[in-house]
Parts: structure tokens; sequence; C-alpha cells
């Protein structure tokens, strides 16, 4: 009796388990269709004054429009809520004529007044998360509901790619931009989509915009599914719960070359790995910091470590061939901004050579093979900060220490976290260092780390990468920040990282390939920005998807056959049980 | 783990040779059990609240002090939360001061500690540096879903490993014990992470012939469906998958525990008194063994329950089940100290409450360890 009511339950749970979804796609398939995208990332918050990890920007750029957009084809600046700018002759005023007929999503007219709202409340608040980029403004005046006026106290040359939600004024006012907002409140943007169901840690599920000034998206809805795990996230994307995952490991890229249902995508030069040198760290007034080995100060030194390192393993055994190897700062094809030496003063893989310059710099092999500093008994031993968080670090350190080995320099590599190394590079607390940057459209930011001024003042913490100081290499930040022409600002782009490359005040391993993959057979090949070698992951691609058939259910689930062996289990099994019971009592 | 095992079994054994294992089978057999059991409660009526006083004092301390020790252990974290919440993005050295300063971090530790302390005690348990929302918010959000799967499986798996324990522990040796504690043993060595994974390549994405009929990981389909019967239906079939896995690595303990119990246990005399008797096998059992044999059981099932909720990490990561043991892995990587310090609030209470609970049954269980 009892036996059969499990039965009973086991039936009605596996019956009730199977159909009910792929019924329900079938009832409903002809014409929404939802983009599903694997988030790896959770979102901090939607407060988009405080939110900066990368989910949550994603999830701002389709909610929320923007002063100026990125072109999809090459990054350039095109209109966004501005349709046209002008600058005056000093380069110090902006005139941003905006769009008319834009809307909030709760009805309301998105005006000149919520962008001014937007941009004064982050000058007043240094400590929300896009305050940096509107720290040289001067005033923000909105000057009639399609007029912005803004004045700099300094020429801003990414005054054209500024990474700012603008954020519906009349709901925000009298609000602590730190709090933000609650309720249905917090959700109303005026992006291709917008949120209709918030649930952290699990999902984001969004509704397109009808109507959108830019046109409305193909997808009906889009779904931010939330993932732990990446190789779940993979064997999701096979099955077909999601549609798009991103920052897949090159195995994992690798493993989902067969499978015709899925495309891939190897997105290039957006972002970097380093080997860092502690070439004598110091505070911004010059007081040294730290312990740092003193033969890192010598270019000669960091020169040979460059020569003895072969970029072309790197990328082939640690990057499995997915990336470029390194050679300026940022990537050749990153345009056009990115830099390579010409091929005459170009330091390519040469042990030897690396030998040679530290030979006659006087750096003689001592007794177990490792080089001494002239006129010391001190060992080139450096130690090699590794972050645990990505495998090709550890690798690529693996790879190092052999080279270096090799001529006559010792590196004893640190495995540790991500906020480890940070803090003990942030206080000069090292020798050498593997670490990256993901690169923004726009590389101010990125050049701003290498600054004198970017080291710390007192006992704050700077924003250095390396503790580089040339006032050369300074001059010329200061010349691109007030080059409002963007051939000519890239030149001088260029000449900076000729300088950094000159010093080897730190070494470009390689630009590792950002790894893909979605649904090619529910979408259309999705759009790249840029579009030559780009990534497909971003608000440009999903609000331009196109799906390819309606959403066509998933192989209805064979009930029978599970139904069948349930059924069998449970018969042999209370059969084996009777047996055992019966042998027990003749017993 | 093992010793621990070992260690309990093995009191327990010797108690119940010191107290007589044939008289008091004796007892049982007459029916006089309950008798027993109601006799030794009245007798131990002074002591049992003086013992349940003591319990809870001790519980009291044990908590605050751990507290303690963890507020400090966090705080020589690796690691500075401003830094690491600000890395890779345009921020100013200015911005980062004012916001150690918003922050609370600037101050002495001790100025912090009293303060953490002090809004503890009122209930505030701060704001989490990476969600940037109220830690008791957070914590509510994600206690839920790790009890129901910590809760499920242990159940599951308590009931599991007590019935292939008795039967293989009836027979030691037999083929029956040589399989199931094989399994049991292999399971127990397995590493969590990689077994969920393989049942979430072979349940949930299906391989071969094998259809894959289980969602693959979260807490709901997405969207979730709307409704009572819907949502619960939909939560069951998205709890198997990380409640199998769970139950497959914790039950072979029990499996093991319950089986050296019953092998002892079927060395008394009671036992061949009782089959002698005429009564059959399967109540011999479950009527006269499985009750000694269950002790150690208790008090390591309560013990489990405390720590698996800060263990089920490897689960709720590969099944991305939004828990708690995720959310503190988390935020060991900011720092994220209001955080760390509310998930260890949580984690000790559990164990604490757990021992307490697991000290009380056993003794109301079997009034000897009262004596």
């Amino acid at each position: 009796m009892r036996l059969n009511r499990c039965v009973a339950v086991l039936l009605g749970f596996v019956a009730a388990s199977g159909p009910p979804a792929a019924a329900a796609a079938r009832a409903e398939a002809p014409t929404p269709v939802t983009m599903v995208v694997a988030a790896l990332q959770d979102v901090d918050t939607l407060n988009p004054f405080v939110g900066s990890q990368a989910t949550s920007t994603q999830i701002f750029r389709l909610t929320y429009d923007y002063l100026t957009d990125y072109s999809p084809v090459d990054n350039s600046p095109v209109p966004g809520l501005a349709k046209t700018w002008t600058t005056s002759a000093d380069g110090l005023t902006w005139t941003f004529r905006l769009r008319e007929g834009v809307r909030w999503s709760d009805g309301k007219p998105l005006t000149s007044k919520d962008i001014e709202f937007t941009y004064r409340t982050l000058m007043d608040h240094p400590t929300l998360a896009n305050a940096a980029q509107v720290q040289n403004f001067a005033a923000v005046r909105a000057s009639d509901p399609v007029t912005l006026v803004i004045t700099t106290k300094v020429p801003i040359p990414n005054m054209l790619t500024l990474d700012i939600p603008i954020v519906p004024a009349h709901l925000w006012a009298g609000h602590d931009p730190e709090t933000g907002l609650t309720g249905t409140a917090a959700l109303v943007g005026s992006g291709p989509f917008h949120l209709v169901e918030v649930r952290q840690s699990s999902y984001y599920r969004f509704e397109s915009t009808r109507g959108y000034w830019r046109g409305t998206p193909k997808v009906s809805g889009l779904i931010f599914r939330h993932f732990n795990d990446s190789d779940a996230a993979v064997q999701a994307l096979r099955k077909g719960e999601v549609d798009v995952v991103g920052n897949l490991t090159p195995a994992q890229y690798d493993a989902l070359a067969g499978d015709r249902r899925i495309a891939r995508n190897e997105a290039q030069s957006s972002r970097f790995t380093e080997l860092g040198f502690n070439a004598g760290a110091a505070r911004a007034d010059g007081t040294p910091i730290g312990n740092g080995h003193p033969a890192l100060r010598d270019v000669q030194v960091r020169e040979a470590v460059d020569r003895a390192i072969d970029r072309r393993v790197l990328v082939e055994r640690v990057l499995d061939g997915h990336g470029t190897a390194g050679v300026g700062y940022l990537p050749p094809a990153f345009a056009p901004w990115g830099w390579q030496p010409p091929p005459t003063s170009i330091r390519g893989f040469d042990p030897a050579a690396a030998n040679r310059i530290l030979d006659e710099a006087g750096y003689r092999r001592g007794p177990d093979g490792v080089r001494l500093m002239p006129n010391s008994q001190r060992r080139l031993a450096f130690n090699l900060l590794v972050p645990n968080g990505r495998a090709h670090y550890q690798q690529s350190a693996t790879y190092l220490t052999g080279w270096l080995k090799a001529i006559g320099i010792e590196i004893r590599p640190q495995l540790l976290s991500d906020t480890e190394k940070g803090a003990r590079t942030a206080v000069g607390r090292y020798d050498m260092f593997l670490g990256g940057w993901i690169l923004d459209p726009d590389p101010d930011y990125l050049l701003s780390v290498q600054t004198c001024g970017a080291r710390p003042v007192g006992s704050a913490v700077g924003l250095t990468d390396t503790f580089v100081c040339d006032p050369g290499y300074d001059r010329l930040y200061q010349l691109q920040a007030r080059q409002l022409s963007r051939d000519e600002r890239a030149r001088t782009v260029q000449q900076m990282q000729q300088r950094l490359y000159d010093n080897a005040d730190l070494l470009t391993l390689y630009y590792p390939a950002v790894l893909e993959a979605y649904r090619g057979d529910r979408f259309a090949p999705l759009l790249r920005r840029p579009a030559a070698f780009g990534s497909v992951n971003g608000s440009w691609s999903y609000a331009a998807a196109v799906p390819l058939r309606p959403a066509q259910p998933d192989q209805g689930v064979p009930i029978w056959p599970l139904v069948a062996v349930a059924l069998l289990v449970v018969v042999i099994g209370g059969g084996l049980w009777r047996l055992r019971a019966t042998r027990d009592h003749r017993e | 783990m093992i010793s621990r095992t070992a260690r309990t079994g093995g009191t327990v054994e010797s108690g119940d040779v010191r107290s007589g294992g044939v008289q008091r089978a004796g007892e049982r057999m007459a029916g006089v059990r309950a008798a027993g059991m109601r006799s030794a409660g009245v007798r131990a009526g002074g002591t049992l609240w003086t013992r349940v006083l003591l319990a809870l004092t001790g519980a009291g301390l044990r908590l605050s002090a751990s507290l303690c020790l963890g507020f400090f252990l966090f705080h020589i974290l690796p690691g500075d939360p401003v830094l690491s919440l600000a890395s890779g993005h345009p921020v100013t050295a200015e911005a980062l001061a004012l916001r150690r300063r918003e922050l609370g971090l600037d101050r002495p530790l001790l100025t912090q500690f009293g303060a953490y302390f002090a809004n503890m005690l009122r209930g505030d348990l701060g704001t989490s540096f990476g969600y940037h929302r109220p830690v008791t918010d957070l914590l509510q959000e994600r206690l839920w879903p790790t009890v129901l799967l910590v809760g499920t499986a242990a159940v599951v798996s308590t009931a599991l490993g007590i019935w292939s324990g008795v039967l293989a522990g009836w027979r030691p040796d037999g083929r029956l014990d040589r399989f199931t504690s094989t399994v049991a043993l292999v399971l127990w060595a397995t590493p969590t992470a990689w077994l969920g994974l393989l049942l979430l390549i072979g349940l949930g994405t299906g391989v071969g012939p094998l259809p894959g009929w289980l969602p693959i990981g979260g807490l709901h389909a997405t969207p979730a469906p709307s409704g009572l019967p819907a949502t619960v239906l939909d939560v069951a079939r998205h709890l198997v998958l990380p409640c199998l896995t769970l139950v497959a690595v914790q039950y072979g303990q029990y499996h093991l525990l319950i089986r050296a119990s019953v092998i002892t246990q079927r060395q008394h005399q009671y036992v061949a008194v009782a089959r002698a008797t005429g009564l059959r096998d399967a109540s011999v059992r479950r009527r006269h063994v499985l009750p000694n044999a269950l002790l150690p059981t208790t008090t390591q099932a309560f013990l489990n329950v405390g720590l698996v909720l800060s263990g089920a990490v490897a689960v709720e990561a590969v099944f991305s089940w939004p828990g708690l043991g995720y959310l503190a892995y988390e935020a060991v990587r900011i720092p994220d100290l209001p955080v760390l310090n509310g998930t260890l609030l949580v984690f000790c209470t559990a164990v604490i409450l757990m021992n307490l609970i697991a000290d009380l049954t056993v003794a109301w269980l079997d009034p000897r360890t009262v004596q």
C-alpha cells in the first residue's frame, strides 16, 4: 500500500517535470522571441550612480541613453541623445543639440534638464562610480529643453565618449544618489530595453521598448541569467537554455567547435596582459616606498628580460592560439590609438642578445649560475606576483621562470589573489607582477595610470600601475588632453607608447582574445563592435539581434521511456525487498 | 571527520556495555522502554534544566567569541575593499580616500569593532560594500534557498544512510554490505563540484540517448512561472540535481556510522534473545537494534546541518544556486567585510544551535548521558 503511494508520487513528479515547458513554448511560439544571455558576474546594483560591475554597466547600456554613443563599426563617437554638437575655439565650451521626442518608460519626456541633473549630481558627489569623468567640468547648463552647454576647466578629449547613463530627474531629484531609488521608479529608463522583473542572483528580465528612437529591437525580450560557473553556462548553451555566453576559456571555446547549432566569435584587441616592473616605486613627491629590487631600475636589465621572452610560444601554448603577441601598450588593431614599434627598433626574442646585454652591463654570473649586481653580492633574484584569478597568468609565469633562468635571472613566482596583488603593488612591495587591463573605447584612463600624478600622495593609495614617472610622457599626456582633433591626438598617443616602449617600463606580453559563443541556429550572425574583430556581447548586439525563425520548442522530452524505467526499477526493487523479507523470515 | 565519528561511536558503545546491554535489552523487549525513558526524565528533572541553562549560556559565549575572532580575522584578509571595488575604473585618488572615510575604514580597528558590535546588537549588520544593500536583506534573501537545499539534502541523506547502513551492518561483509559500503565510500570521497558537473552534464544537458530533462542550475525557470503550484513544482525540478549531488557525497558518513553501530549492537545478547522469541529479523532491526544504534548518528546529523549551511559552496557554485555559501565565498574576493561578518553570524549560530540541539536531544533520547 505504502509502496504504491510512493510509485504514484514518483510517477506524478516525473510526468509533471517534463512536458509543461515544451508545451508552453509550442503554444506561444509564433511571434515573440526572448534572448537569454548568460551573465557570469552578479549585478552589484541597479543604481546607475554606483554600479560598476561589468554586468551592471551592460544593463545600464540597455536601459538608459547616453549623450553620445560609440559607432558599432569603428568605436568612433556617434550621436546618442545629442544629435549634433559644436566646440568653442579654446575647446572649453561644448554645445549639444538634443534629439526631440525621446521619452522615459513612464511616458515623461526626456529633456536637457535630465542630462544637466545627472552630470551635476556626479559633480557634487565625487565618490560616485562615474564621477571621475566629470571632474574637470566647470558648469553644466540646460539653456533650453533641447540644448545643453558644458564648460570645462581644461579641454577634455573624451567628451564625446562619456560613459554616463542619463537618469530621469523627475524621479531622482531629492534622492540620495548613493542609496538610489526603490520599487518601480528604479526601473524607469529610456534605453532600447526596460527592466520588468528583477530576481537578484537569478535573472533580470527586460522587454524591448516599442518605438525606441534608434528602432524597436527585433527581439521582444531579453533575459540576463546569472551563472556562478562558466562550465554550467556552456552546458546551458548546448542545451538551448541560454543563447549567448561570453568570456569562455580557450578549452571551452575549442570544445564548442563541432556543434553546428552554435556560432563562435573570437574578439580581438580588447585587453592586454603585461609584465610590470618595480623600477623604483615612489610617492608623487618622489619619496621611495616599497622593497623593489634595485637591479630593475636599470633599463638594460628590463630590456634583457624583454628579449628573453618568446611571446609566440605564450600565445600558442598559454592562449591555445586565441590571441596575439604583445608589442606596444595598446593593441595595434585598436585603431586609431594602437601602436607598434617600427620593425628596426623592435626588441625580438633573442636570449643570446639578452645575455650579452647583461654581461656588458657588468652583471656577472655567480657560482649558482644566477647573475650578481655589479660590485655587489646581491643576486638577480626577483619575486613575481601572479594573480590566481585566471589560469593564463600561472601558465605564463612558468614559462617566464624558465626563460629568465636561461639568462641568469631567478624568478620566484608568488601565487596570490587579485586583491592581494593589488594591495602589494599599490605600496611597491614587489619586484615584478603579471596583470592586465580591459580597454575602453577611449584610451585616456589607461594612459593616465602611467603618469607621475598617478603615484600615491602621502599615505593615500595611488592609481599608478607600475610607478612609471617620465616627465616627457607626462608632457605628451597633457598635450593629447588638449588635442580635440582625433588624428592629431592619436599621433600623440602613439608617441607616448613609444616612450613607454623605449624605457621598457612594462612589457606587454599578449593581447588575449575574448571568446564568445551563441546559438547560430536561433539568431542571425550577431553584430560585432568594432565590426572587423569586436565582441558580440553587448547592448549594441542585443538591440540589433535578428531571430532566425520563430522560437523552436526544444525536442519534446521523451517521457514514456523514463516512466517505463522508473516503473521497472520500482517493481524489481519491490520484488527483491519482499524476497529479502521472506528470506529473513525463513531463517 | 572520521576520527570524530569513531570517537562518538566508541563512547556510546562502551556506555552501553557498562550499563549492561542484556538487562537493558530485556527492558526494551518487555515494552518498558517508554516508561523507562519517562522515569529517567523525572529523575534527571532538576539537572536537565540546569543543563539547558548552562548549555544556553555556553552557546551565547561561544557565539560572541567566534564573532570577535571573525571580525579581526576578516580584517587581516589581504586586499583593500575600496581599491578592489574601484579597480579598472577611472577614479581619482581623492575619491578613493573619501570613499574609505564613508565606509568607515579609516577609523582605528577597535573603533570599527565597537561600532560593529553595537550595531549588531541593534540588529543592524551594516551595508554591503559590493551590493550597496543592507546585509540583513541579503542574508534573508539567500538564507531560504540554502535552508531548502541543505535541509532537503540532510533529510534525504540521513534516511538513505540509515536505511542502507542498517542493512549493511546486519550482515557485515555480505554481498550487500560490500556493494553498498563501496558505493558509499566512493561517493563520499568524490569531489563535490566534479560530481555536480557530471550530474549536470548527464541529467541536465543529456548525453547520447539520455535526454536532459532537468534544468541546468538556478532556483527558478527563466522567467519563473506564476502561481503557487507551478512555482513549487518549478523549484522542486531545480532542486533535484543540487540536492542529489549533496545527498550523494553526504549519505556515506551516515551509512558507515550506523553500519558500525549496528555491527556492535548485533553482538549483544538481546538480539539473540529477540530472534529466539521468533521475531522476524526486519522487526528486530527496526524495533530493537535501530533505536540503540541511532545515537551517534543523531549527533552527527545535527552537527552536519550546522556545518553544511556553510559547506554547500561547491554545489551552490556549480548549480548557480543563490545561497548563503556562495555569497560568503564571493564576499572574500572584495573583501566585503559587512557581508563576511553577517554570513559568519549565520554560520556560527547554525553550528552552535545545532550542537545545542544535538546535546539536548541525545540527553533526551538516552538518559544515561545525563548522569
